[in-house]
């Protein structure tokens, strides 16, 4: 099962939801196999990390290059973005 | 983790300086276990260990003291593979490369392959603090035996401990 909520806007652009009840080790690490942009729709305290670097706050638009390990670090609340395929 | 001078003097870098100032160590680093960050990191730890410049809790000194995380090696079939760094996959649950002692006639240092984990399709339950204690009893994890990096024994007492949350368990309880 995801770790998050999904509802589909357009061909290339969903709304993803992650719950504040996720567990931490349902976050893993991953790639995947498209350039993928991240928009936060809200102000969250939830973290980004690439592989190999230190885990940020998410406040801006991320770019994910496709191949590129990543992952999302729980925070309070839930977390609200917009992802762009 | 904690440094007993000042870590201003050393040219730390930000990484580790991260972890330090997070309360975070080797045993529970932001960074991927098999990443070149964690390499990194752990052989700084390593390093400022062997210099008795930090002071480490309980599980990371055993760690600086006895492992070598992703130090390269070969296997006996003369493969590339990285020491101490678990991994889910195998004829196993999980298994890992530990340091035989010996090196080949290339001066690389010859690793042994460790599997461990139940095979028969039985789900992990670490996170069960009964089966855990009961694991535990079990196997005698507390023996100073069982502390033996080249047994699937002491990989299988004291990963989810070590690397728990890198190898994605839910608990670092045994099992």
């Amino acid at each position: 099962m995801k770790p998050y909520f999904e509802e589909r806007i357009s061909k290339h652009e969903v709304i993803r939801t992650f719950s504040q009840s996720v567990e931490e080790e349902e976050l893993q690490w991953h790639w995947d196999e498209e350039d993928r942009l991240v928009v936060p729709l809200e102000e969250t305290d939830w973290q980004f990390q690439f592989d190999n670097e230190l885990p940020f706050t998410i406040k801006e638009v991320i770019n994910i290059p496709a191949g590129v390990i990543h992952r999302v670090i729980k925070g309070t609340g839930e977390l609200k973005v917009k992802i762009l395929k | 983790m904690k440094f007993i001078k000042t870590f201003e003097q050393f040219e730390v870098s930000e990484g580790f300086r991260y972890h330090m100032e997070n309360g975070l160590d080797i045993t529970n680093s932001v960074y991927r276990i098999g990443s070149d960050a964690y390499k990194q990191l752990f052989e700084e730890t390593k390093k400022y260990w062997d210099e008795d410049n930090i002071i480490l809790s309980d599980k990371a000194a055993w760690m600086a003291a006895n492992l070598e995380v992703g130090k390269a090696a070969v296997d006996s079939d003369g493969k590339k593979v990285e020491l101490d760094t678990p991994k889910r996959g195998g004829d196993k649950k999980f298994y890992v490369y530990h340091n035989s002692g010996k090196k080949d006639d290339d001066d690389n240092i010859v690793a042994v392959r460790i599997e461990w984990g139940d095979a028969t399709g039985l789900s992990i339950k670490n996170d069960d603090p009964k089966a855990a204690a009961s694991f535990w009893a079990r196997q005698q994890c507390d023996l100073k035996k069982s502390m033996d990096p080249l047994t699937p024994k002491f990989w299988a007492c004291y990963a989810p401990s070590l690397f728990g949350k890198q190898l994605g368990l839910s608990s670092t309880q045994p099992w």
